[in-house]
């Protein structure tokens, strides 16, 4: 859900930061603050190589126009979004400094199957197709090498969001060992039990201050790349250990669907495996 | 909330403790630990007065502060003119990446002055830290472990009894680390077991102070550059001047003891984190600074090598235990209550730094295993900080406790 929520923030933030007067007011203005309205971004690729920083999706240039090609996944409200911005390599640019976005209007690509994923189900994502999609120039958003910047945000929000899945599953398992007896008294008042408890909370702790000095750097004007990879890396395997646990401390209980902690371990896989809030 | 900005005096006192631990103490951190019980007096002699001439002292005894000070402080949310202990946390940490035995071994209030700074009165907080922040290099001890407990404090056995104006103390302390050269020692005994906790008291015995004797020196497997002592007191006279914290102040006993830790903990994890970068840095400058190696920070896994991949984990472990360190400290400063904190900090530094220094030696091979480089050290000295100031164990039931509102009886 907070994924969906977040989409728009996906296609705004970068606007905010690398587009022009013109495309500011355009789409700003199609933002309305009363209603949600969809706006999303395009940037992971159907492949268990997808690199980030080697993109397969390519914008070339053509008289006025910049032609997409290639294939994405994982794309948040592709279906209903007013807009989305694809990223895509340009020409013989290197890296991450070679990415430019490109924003596509509603029904500018072909809308493939919807997404269906361990977790986060009630997020609406989908493959689609850019099938040579022509976009004109006053639609590039020429990132100018910002492209890390774009992932270093995305991947603190990523801690953030894991910070909030985490303590989710670590509150509930919590209450549930104060309350659960067995042999007389709570589980939680075996240091088994007691322990593990402990240890999720430490990890907590340290993914939210890895959040927050990320947001910090950030705030400064940092380069942050280095240390929101780091965390949200971090974060991502702490996650597991947490949601896992949570499930663990719930016993059978935890296995059935009658509790949260299933989906909670479930959500938590994704955070390894996302970008820019792509999968999550 | 915490601010992640370094003041001037952090970065100076940074760059200064790094440069001294490079130049100072890397180049002698082989030789006392080879020879273990040899005094570093040269090194010690020159450290004190090094410290004295910048009027800064590696004392965890800020801990406490003024008490007015913090509260004026804490009213106004401003940041505190000094944060002794995050400052003290920085700079620890850079001094441990030189030698952490070494570190120990620098003069100062040490772990003697912070249990006198948690549990004095005024007068007895004037009084001896004059003698341990004297001209001549000066050391506190704390004497609390026993050959019959460690990590239940209140099982102490060794006993005062009062004789007029005095205490007679007998008992048998080990562990008392620097306890061959301490200056004064913080002796914890009980007035009758009877009493349990409310009778746990500490007494300030001064060096040369007759029935106070150092029984022998330990041979341990790290941290050997400081020497850990049993201390015997065979009818000890001790004047009630020297009760810490007062005799009418009951709840400063046991109570004072464990406040020591709020402050200390975040210290001792500090030094902890040192020694881990100081592995990953030996690692780092080999395998990618010599060997053009390049971690991808963000990359794909099909994309990285193994090392690069360990290597990034090791930053990242060593990052969240400092930035709960620094958030144990920080807390401390503002007047907050800081017990879950410093032992979240204890316990997860002391698990990384054990991690760190092992997985060091194995991406080194067996050149790692050999005494020509500091790794193996390293991990010797790792070992003991995830078990004095407290287990690992006993941190993670500081913490459980706290988390779940449980009571030792609840949660044993």
């Amino acid at each position: 859900m907070t994924v969906n929520i977040l989409a728009p923030s996906l296609f705004n933030i970068p606007l905010m930061l690398y587009g022009t007067e013109e495309q500011k007011k355009k789409y700003f203005t199609m933002n309305k603050p009363d209603q949600f309205q969809g706006f999303t971004s395009a940037l992971v690729e159907p492949s268990v190589r997808f690199d980030t920083e080697a993109l397969k999706t390519t914008a070339v240039d053509d008289v006025d126009d910049f032609v997409l090609n290639g294939d994405k996944a994982f794309v948040t409200i592709a279906d209903s979004a007013l807009a989305t911005l694809v990223f895509a390599k340009k020409g013989s640019g290197e890296g991450l400094a070679g990415i430019d976005g490109f924003i596509l209007p509603s029904g500018g690509f072909t809308v493939k199957e919807r997404e269906k994923n361990q977790g986060l189900r009630a997020l609406k994502q989908f493959s689609i197709s850019l099938d040579g999609a022509r976009v004109p120039r006053n639609e590039v958003l020429k990132l100018s090498g910002g492209f890390a910047n774009l992932l270093a945000r995305s991947r603190t929000a990523s801690i953030a969001l894991t910070t909030g899945v985490c303590r989710a599953a670590y509150e509930y398992a919590l209450a549930y060992a104060k309350e659960r007896i067995a042999f007389g008294e709570p589980i939680a008042s075996r240091q088994s039990v007691a322990f593990t408890l402990a240890e999720m909370a430490m990890e907590i702790d340290a993914m939210r201050l890895m959040a927050w000095k990320s947001a910090w750097m950030l705030d400064k004007g940092m380069d942050t790349y280095k240390e929101a990879s780091i965390g949200k890396r971090y974060a991502a395997d702490a996650a597991m250990f947490i949601t896992r646990n949570a499930t663990q401390i719930l016993g059978g209980h935890g296995f059935v669907r009658e509790h949260p902690v299933e989906m909670w371990y479930r959500d938590a896989r994704s955070f390894a495996v996302s970008e820019f809030m792509a999968i999550v | 909330m915490i601010d992640f900005e370094f003041t001037p005096i952090m970065k100076m006192a940074k760059e200064f403790t790094h440069n001294y631990a490079r130049d100072v103490m890397r180049p002698i951190a082989r030789k006392y630990d080879e020879e273990e019980h040899v005094e570093p007096t040269e090194f010690i002699q020159k450290t004190h007065e090094m410290f004295r001439s910048l009027g800064f002292s590696f004392s965890t005894a800020n801990a406490s502060g003024d008490k007015e000070e913090k509260s004026e402080h804490k009213e106004k949310h401003e940041r505190p003119k000094m944060e002794m202990n995050l400052l003290g946390a920085i700079a620890i940490e850079e001094i441990a990446w030189g030698c952490p035995g070494l570190t120990l071994r620098i003069p100062g209030p040490g772990l003697g002055g912070a249990a006198i700074m948690a549990a004095g009165t005024p007068e007895q907080k004037k009084r001896f830290m004059k003698i341990l922040n004297g001209p001549k290099p000066s050391y506190g001890a704390m004497a609390l472990t026993e050959p019959g407990f460690g990590s239940d404090a209140s099982a102490v056995a060794t006993t005062a009894v009062k004789d007029g104006d005095y205490y007679i103390i007998n008992g048998t302390k080990i562990f008392v680390t620097g306890g061959d050269m301490a200056d004064l020692y913080v002796v914890w005994a009980t007035l009758g077991k009877d009493l349990g906790r409310a009778g746990i008291k500490a007494f300030v015995i001064e060096k040369g102070t007759p029935g106070l004797k150092m029984a022998r020196l330990e041979h341990k497997l790290g941290i050997r550059a400081s020497d850990t002592a049993e201390v015997v007191l065979e009818d000890c006279r001790v004047h009630k001047d020297n009760l810490l914290g007062g005799e009418k102040k009951e709840e400063k006993g046991f109570k004072g003891a464990m406040q020591t830790f709020d402050a200390t903990r975040p210290m001792v994890a500090a030094m902890a984190i040192g020694i881990a970068r100081s592995a990953y840095d030996y690692v780092y400058e080999d395998f990618v600074v010599k060997n053009g190696l390049e971690i991808n920070y963000g990359k794909p896994l099909h994309k990285r090598g193994y090392i690069e991949t360990v290597l990034e984990d090791m930053e990242a472990k060593i990052s969240a235990a400092r930035l709960l360190t620094w958030k144990a400290a920080w807390m401390l400063d503002h007047s907050l209550p800081n017990l879950k904190e410093a032992s979240m900090a204890k316990a997860k530094a002391g698990t990384v730094v054990d991690e760190i220094t092992q997985k060091a030696i194995e991406l080194y091979g067996p050149e790692g295993y050999s005494r020509r480089h500091l790794l193996e050290k390293w991990m010797r000295d790792a070992k003991v900080y995830d078990v004095f100031e407290g287990t690992g164990q006993i941190q993670r039931l500081v913490v459980a406790r706290a988390i779940l509102d449980y009571t030792r009886k609840e949660l044993k």
